[in-house]
Order: C-alpha cells, then sequence, then structure tokens
C-alpha cells in the first residue's frame, strides 16, 4: 500500500492554546476515510495543514511524499472542500465551476453538467444568493467532478436534506468505484456514512483517539441487556462505557471483543447481545468522563 | 494546465469590478466636466484632475479583490505564488489597457482643443511639456504604482489581519507627522515644493523601483499568509 499522507508529531498551537497535540497517522492510497469527532476536535486544523492552508507548528507532514507547502505537485493533486470555503461575491455557479475546470486537472465537465441537473442547482444565480444546502452542494460537485486523487471533504452538507445527502454518498461511491481515489470525509454525521468509511479516525481535544479499520471497530463494543442481576455479573470486570437500569432489566455497553464461549454463556442467562453502531461507540469514547476508558482499547 | 492561468481566468471572470466599475467613474465624472464646460460655454479652460479617479479607484479594485479572491484561490488549493504571478499580470494588463485608452483620448482631447469647450481632462498640464512617450509613461506608471501599492496593503490585512493593518496605517502616520513637524521646524517647506516643482519627472521615475519593492513585499506576505 501507498501512504499518501504521511503525519508525524504533528503540533498546532495559537498562543498557549494547544489545537493539535503530537498527532501522527497515516493515510493509504485508494482508501475512504472518516474523520470523525466533536466541534473544535481539531479535524478541519488538520485539513487545513494537509493542505497547506495553515502552517504547522511543529512535526513533519508529508503528502504524496512531499512538503504541500507552495508545492504543484503535491496541491494539483488533491481537492479540499470545506464549509467555511469563500467565493468572490459577484461569482456565479458558472463561474464557480468554469475556474474549476480551469485549476484542477482530472476536472470531468460532464460529470459536473449531470450532477448540477442532480441536485438541481440554478447555475445562473450568484454564490451569496444561495441557500446554505445549495452552497454546500457547489463544493460537493467540485469535489467530485475534480477527480482528485485525494479528495478531502469536510462538513460537506451543511444544510442539505436527506435525499441530497443520499445522492452524495450513491454519487460518491458510483465514482469511486469507476475511478478509485483516497477519500477523507470529516463529518458529524457518523452513522449515515459508516457503511461508506474503510478506516476510522477519531480525534478529540487534539489528539487521535482511534485509528482503525472500520470492521475492527465495530466488534470493539457490544451491548448487553437483559435481568439486572445476570447482566452485572456477566459484565463484571469488563470495561464497561455506559449502564442503564430500567425495572429489574439493564443495559450496558461494554468496550472490548466478546469471544464464543461468553456469547454462549450470555444466552443461557437470557442477556441479548447487540452490536453498537459506530456513532454510539464515538459518542462514548469522545464523551469527555470515558475519555480515560479509550487507553484500553 | 497551467495553475497561473487558472488565477488569470478567476479574475477575468470578474471583469465588472477590475474593468467597468473604473471606467465608468470615470466616464461619469468626465460628462459631468464635459456639461460644466458646456454651460461655461468653454471661455475659460478647465484643468479638472478628475482622471484621478481612475488612479484612486486603481487602488481600491486590488483592495477588494484580493481580500476575495485569496481565501478562494488558496481553498481551491492554488499555490500562493500562482495567485501572485496571476494577479500581477491581471493588474499590469488592466493597467496597461487602460493607460493606452487614456492615452489615445489624450490625444483626442488635443486634437479637439478640449472636446470644444477647452476641457483639458485626459491631459494634466506640465504635460504640455512633456513627449508622447513619456505621457503613455507616466499614465502607466502611476497606475502601476497605485495597483501594487493596493497590493502591498491587502498582502498585509492577508498576513496580519487587522492587527497588521493597524500598526501599519500608524506606523504611516506617525513618519508623516514627523516629516511634517521637522519640515515645519527647519522651515524646509518651500524648499521641498521647489525641489517637487524641478524635479516632477524623478518622482515617475522612482515610482518604478517604488512598485518593484512593494511588488516583493507583497510577495514575501502572501507566502506566509494563512485563509481558515
Amino acid at each position: 500500500m501507498t501512504a499518501i499522507i504521511e503525519v508525524n508529531r504533528l503540533n498546532k498551537t495559537y498562543g498557549k492554546d494547544s489545537v493539535l497535540k503530537d498527532v501522527s497517522f497515516v493515510v493509504e492510497q485508494d482508501k475512504i476515510y472518516g474523520l470523525l469527532g466533536r466541534n473544535g476536535a481539531g479535524k478541519t486544523t488538520i485539513m487545513h495543514l494537509i493542505t497547506a492552508q495553515l502552517f504547522p507548528t511543529s512535526g513533519e507532514l508529508k503528502v504524496f511524499g512531499e512538503n504541500p507547502y507552495e508545492n504543484n505537485r503535491v496541491l494539483s493533486r488533491l481537492c479540499f472542500i470545506k464549509e467555511s470555503q469563500k467565493y468572490p461575491e459577484s461569482f456565479r455557479i458558472v463561474d464557480v465551476m468554469d475556474v474549476a475546470s480551469a485549476i484542477y486537472p482530472n476536472w470531468d465537465s460532464d460529470f459536473a453538467g449531470q450532477l448540477i441537473q442532480d441536485f438541481r442547482l440554478p447555475v445562473k444565480r450568484r454564490m451569496k444568493k444561495l441557500s446554505r444546502g445549495m452552497l454546500s452542494s457547489v463544493g460537493i460537485i467540485v469535489g467530485l467532478a475534480s477527480r482528485a486523487p485525494l479528495t478531502i471533504f469536510d462538513e460537506p452538507y451543511l444544510g442539505l436534506d436527506a435525499v441530497a445527502r443520499n445522492l452524495f454518498y450513491e454519487r460518491l461511491i458510483e465514482d469511486y468505484a469507476e475511478h478509485p481515489r483516497t477519500v477523507i470525509l470529516s463529518t458529524h454525521l457518523i452513522d449515515e456514512v459508516s457503511n461508506m468509511l474503510e478506516h476510522v479516525f477519531v480525534i478529540d481535544n487534539g489528539k487521535i483517539l482511534v485509528d482503525e479499520e472500520a470492521d475492527d471497530l465495530r466488534g470493539k463494543a457490544y451491548r448487553a441487556v437483559g435481568p439486572a442481576a445476570n447482566v452485572n455479573a456477566f459484565t463484571a470486570g469488563k470495561n464497561i462505557v455506559q449502564r442503564e437500569s430500567v425495572g429489574g432489566f439493564m443495559s450496558v455497553t461494554v468496550l472490548g471483543p466478546l469471544d464464543g464461549s461468553e456469547r454462549r454463556q450470555a444466552e443461557t442467562q437470557g442477556i441479548e447481545i447487540s452490536p453498537v453502531s459506530l456513532q454510539q461507540l464515538i459518542v462514548h469514547l469522545t464523551n469527555d468522563q470515558m475519555n480515560r476508558e479509550v487507553a484500553n482499547i | 494546465m497551467n495553475r497561473t492561468a487558472g488565477v488569470l481566468k478567476m479574475h477575468w471572470r470578474d471583469k465588472w469590478i477590475w474593468i467597468y466599475t473604473p471606467w465608468i467613474i470615470l466616464l461619469f465624472s468626465f460628462a459631468v466636466n464635459l456639461i460644466i464646460g458646456v454651460l461655461t460655454g468653454g471661455q475659460e479652460n478647465i484643468n479638472s484632475g478628475g482622471i484621478a479617479s481612475i488612479y484612486v479607484f486603481m487602488l481600491i479594485v486590488i483592495l477588494i479583490v484580493q481580500r476575495q479572491t485569496f481565501p478562494f484561490a488558496l481553498g481551491m488549493n492554488v499555490r500562493r505564488t500562482d495567485f501572485f504571478v496571476g494577479t500581477s499580470i491581471m493588474g499590469m494588463f488592466v493597467s496597461a489597457a487602460s493607460s493606452i485608452v487614456l492615452f489615445l483620448l489624450s490625444i483626442l482631447e488635443k486634437l479637439s482643443d478640449g472636446w470644444g469647450v477647452h476641457l483639458f481632462y485626459f491631459n494634466i498640464p506640465f504635460m504640455n511639456h512633456t513627449s508622447l512617450l513619456a505621457r503613455f509613461g507616466i499614465y502607466f506608471i502611476v497606475m502601476i504604482h497605485m495597483f501594487f501599492l493596493g497590493f502591498i496593503i491587502s498582502s498585509i490585512y492577508l498576513r496580519y489581519k487587522k492587527p497588521g493593518l493597524m500598526v501599519f496605517f500608524l506606523a504611516l502616520f506617525l513618519i508623516f507627522s514627523l516629516t511634517s513637524f521637522a519640515l515645519t521646524y527647519y522651515s524646509r517647506w518651500l524648499d521641498l515644493f521647489h525641489w517637487i516643482a524641478h524635479h516632477y519627472m524623478d518622482l515617475f521615475v522612482w515610482m518604478v523601483p517604488v512598485s518593484i519593492l512593494y511588488a516583493v513585499l507583497s510577495y514575501i506576505l502572501l507566502r506566509r499568509a494563512t485563509v481558515s
């Protein structure tokens, strides 16, 4: 596997505020990554550093094996779509598409035209007159039609309705199948994208909490529901992240693997075992009180 | 594809602010002067000076354009260098084109003896003594100078944001105050005016290296400018 991004002990501070603390990770070629975490966790900062729009305070950062700063060999191969993207006041949607086609080497005009129809965008309308959802759609279209070997979406669907979001997922998956590339998706809507993601990074408070294959991560936790006494006994000594009881019943979320014998044991005691969704897992992980548990994952 | 071309294309999409608006303002001011000329029956020479409007607007153009297009261009993963080169080329192109039109209008003004009403809008009095080439040169150099002056001011903003501009203008204010105080204290104002009266052509010549200095400093500032 070829490494597209290599980040080594990256730090970013603003005055005394430390936004990223010793962040290290590797992104491999032609996979879909999820960069998940709460607001202000440092997701956007990482993406700004990768695209050299911000400068790291210290640490090493390589994109396509090189420093991205003022480097067209790197920058011409990536496309970063961010929620905070600004457009010149007088620009209409057609102007943005036109400039994008001049800037991105792999730009596919037909594909862009098709997407504009799919998202029902008024091409002659000025960017500043667009609704939040339409603005997001423009970003999504640029991101997809640029076909950049490294495409980064930062919260790409603010204000988009469920239909449009689905359209985005569909087009992304279809086009990814035909034109494999590395995609990094940063989002809050974890459940919606969880099936798409092949690898997950969870960042919290400027630190990487989780760096796992999505499939492995799904097996990292489970929920046991059953009679309180049985459940208590069953989960004793295990890494419990959440406990809820209603009447005589109890539901406990446990971090850690579950082997076959334990599964059979649970069955005989009337305890129901169910998987924990990626979203729930991440909510548990990034919940402040639970941070101490993470060391064990 | 060459990304400087992409930056040029981006600016070219904004012809309204780069080209139309400055010329509309200039021509409007010219029309007002012309009406005054007609009303006064052309009995007196009018040396309007209204041509300065397009020069002032050239500075405003780059202030507006750079603030809007730099974050956009960087967001589209364009290098800062490509942005600088593309924007400079656009500025020089617009300055050259505008200077050519100003130059042609000034010739027309001479031929028509001030548009028939002794209005000298595009000719400035001292230009009677300069060659045609020098006249075109002055139009062009002053405009380029205004462009890069605006460029460096907006680059200070992009690099250091509001505090940077505050420090810059405070420093500028202090320098002007001190100079003016010193000139008054040593009674040198008249000497200064004499010098300018005799050497104003030198001022235009000096605008060339000064503009280059602005450009270099703008580039250095932009190289470290960030977008978030």
